[in-house]
């Protein structure tokens, strides 16, 4: 992991360009994108998604109506909610994009009720026993990486899940 | 997203993701990403367009099966012509 050596905008390309120069400017004066010059492991699925347990994380800030929201401050927020598989009603708080579509289909961003459906209808083997959300606005992300990141980790182990699928928002 | 899949990927986890902006993954290189290019905030499809978010979800599930190598960015395909609302939003004039 590392950043690259200098602080000019011009190490970045595209989205990733322009949201450096704009969180820097408006919003974190010290934010840096983490950058790594290797790619993780990968780690193939051992078995048919029919038969696979499929949990969901995701970055949209979805909470239970009784959970915390997150905090929508200028420093973001890295901690995450466990929510059951089962779970119902939503309620979503980031700063990173316009909610109202999700409040209104929780699917265009976090599809734990289209995973459940697929699951009814035998696309995958079964949903893990909870989901995690987290909320994507995370500038310093150090406690991500190495405290709330490696936890869920953990949780996702010792829900036996097949396979974590990742979604932003 | 790329920071907790690599986190994932590092405790010996079965991942895949989707990515929304193919730079930003190419910076950060998780294990496998799905490439679609629709708007924040509406990661798969448009409120109510249960068929694309079924269509978005299979795709990326089903490159959970193939024989990827670390660091694949798979592009699915999935643009947005609806609006302009992802290319404002890439121009940080909408959110």
């Amino acid at each position: 992991m590392g950043s690259p050596g200098s602080d000019s905008v011009d190490r970045y390309r595209g989205f990733a360009q322009v949201e450096y120069a704009y969180v820097r400017e408006r919003v974190h004066p010290t934010f840096d994108w983490t950058t790594f010059a290797q790619p993780s492991p990968r780690h193939r699925l051992q078995r048919p998604l029919e038969q696979a347990r499929v949990a969901l994380v995701a970055t949209a800030g979805a909470h239970l109506p009784d959970q915390p929201a997150f905090d929508l401050g200028k420093g973001g927020d890295s901690s995450y909610r466990e929510l059951p598989a089962d779970a119902g009603e939503l309620r979503f708080s980031h700063v990173g994009y316009d909610t109202r579509h999700a409040r209104t289909d929780p699917d265009v961003v976090f599809p734990l009720a289209l995973l459940r459906r697929l699951t009814t209808e035998g696309e995958i083997g079964e949903l893990a026993p909870r989901a995690f959300s987290f909320m994507g606005y995370i500038p310093e992300p150090e406690p991500l990486l190495h405290e709330t990141g490696p936890e869920v980790a953990g949780k996702l182990l010792a829900d036996a899940v097949d396979l974590v699928l990742l979604v932003p928002s | 997203m790329g920071l907790l899949q690599r986190i994932f990927d590092a405790h010996g986890l079965a991942t895949v993701s989707i990515t929304q902006v193919r730079e930003i993954s190419e910076l950060v290189l998780p294990s496998l990403a799905c490439l679609v290019e629709h708007p924040f905030g509406l990661t798969l499809g448009a409120a109510g367009d249960d068929a694309t978010h079924r269509a978005v979800l299979r795709a990326c599930l089903a490159e959970a099966t193939q024989p990827h190598s670390a660091g694949t960015i798979v592009d699915l395909g999935f643009h947005w012509d609806r609006d302009d609302l992802r290319e404002r939003q890439l121009r940080k004039q909408a959110h």
